[in-house]
């Protein structure tokens, strides 16, 4: 069984949830667009991918290579840089112009979520890793427990992508709990 | 719930009928109160925005939304050190000009506030493209029934 469908599978039980999903490196780019596949293909939900990783460009490009119906997500890029590190919106994504604006982003969040058409959305967090590079670990680890929260009130499926990494498992381990699944999508880093 | 608010609104509609008896000044009393809640809105607004990220649109936000307040406050301040002092005896209608100042430049930085809110909601509203991904959802689901 594939780790997707072993995803799949553990969370079809669950209209909403949140799953702290870690991943190596090297099989980031691939886990990533199964995800969203699964979501946006395999069940039809719309949703939101907020990166924080790669510039949207890049991420739209990648996710359409690999099969995802873009037009059924609103992207929130917080890594792409912006004149003034002001916020910019173009058709189907908002440029937030840094990653260390958690307060815009979190409003952007809830805009986003709440403005999808449906009871079923997701939410895609790219990725925590890249969080801790531009916030010390107390914020990166109030913030998560601030979005859990959040996530619970829009009632959404979400994810929250995580690099395996040794700096990082000390912040995992304390978020896994607010998480309802920690999914390990192996590979080696 | 209902209740206890009714039970707290009645407790402060006796307070303050019972301040204004006993000082015998209902204009005073009034305005005092009303500095109480400038203040505490101030208080408020100046919490949250240390909370807020720097640079963010909320914090900006934030920042005009107490300058708002604190022009409002200096408006009903100057007019009761005017009213408490009798100053417009000894001064003229002079004296009011202030205060007039105060309440001119509020409404223009209550303009900028809504102008800086109708920048957020461009920004961070996404109902267009919700509309167009709610049709998506809609032409996907009849290809699958059609299948």
């Amino acid at each position: 069984m594939g780790k997707i469908e072993e995803f799949s599978d553990e969370v079809k039980d669950l209209k909403e949830f949140i799953a702290l999903a870690t991943v190596s490196a090297k099989e980031y780019q691939k886990t990533n667009i199964a995800l969203v596949k699964h979501f946006t293909q395999d069940n039809n939900i719309p949703g939101v991918y907020v990166t924080l990783n790669k510039p949207y460009e890049n991420v739209k490009v990648q996710l359409e290579k690999g099969g995802v119906d873009t037009g059924m997500i609103l992207f929130i890029d917080a890594v792409t840089p912006t004149d003034g590190k002001k916020t910019k919106k173009t058709k189907d994504c908002l440029f937030m112009g840094n990653p260390e604006n958690l307060s815009d982003l979190s409003i952007a969040m809830d805009q986003a979520i709440r403005a999808l058409p449906g009871k079923d959305k997701f939410l895609f967090f790219d990725s925590l890793s890249t969080l801790l590079v531009y916030n010390s670990i107390p914020t990166v680890a109030q913030f998560i427990h601030f979005l859990a929260t959040r996530m619970r009130g829009w009632k959404v499926k979400g994810i929250i992508i995580s690099l395996e990494r040794k700096q990082d498992k000390e912040l995992i381990d304390e978020l896994s709990q607010f998480c309802d699944v920690v999914m390990d999508f192996g590979g080696k880093s | 719930m209902i209740g206890e608010i009714l039970s707290a609104l009645i407790a402060i509609i006796v307070g303050i009928v019972a301040v204004i008896q006993l000082i015998g000044n209902a204009e005073l009393i009034l305005s005092a109160l009303s500095l109480t809640f400038g203040i505490m809105a101030i208080i408020w607004i100046v919490k949250a925005r240390i909370r807020l990220s720097r640079g963010s649109s909320i914090r900006k936000l934030a920042t005009n939304f107490l300058v708002t307040v604190i022009l409002i406050l200096c408006f009903s301040i100057w007019g009761i050190v005017v009213n408490m002092l009798g100053l417009e005896a000894i001064y003229g209608d002079i004296i009011n000009f202030p205060q007039y100042l105060f309440i001119s430049f509020s409404y223009i930085a209550f303009v900028g506030t809504a102008y800086k809110l109708m920048k957020m909601g461009e920004e961070f509203g996404f109902n267009v493209q919700s509309k167009k991904i709610e049709q998506l959802i809609k032409n996907k689901a009849k290809a699958v029934k059609k299948k």
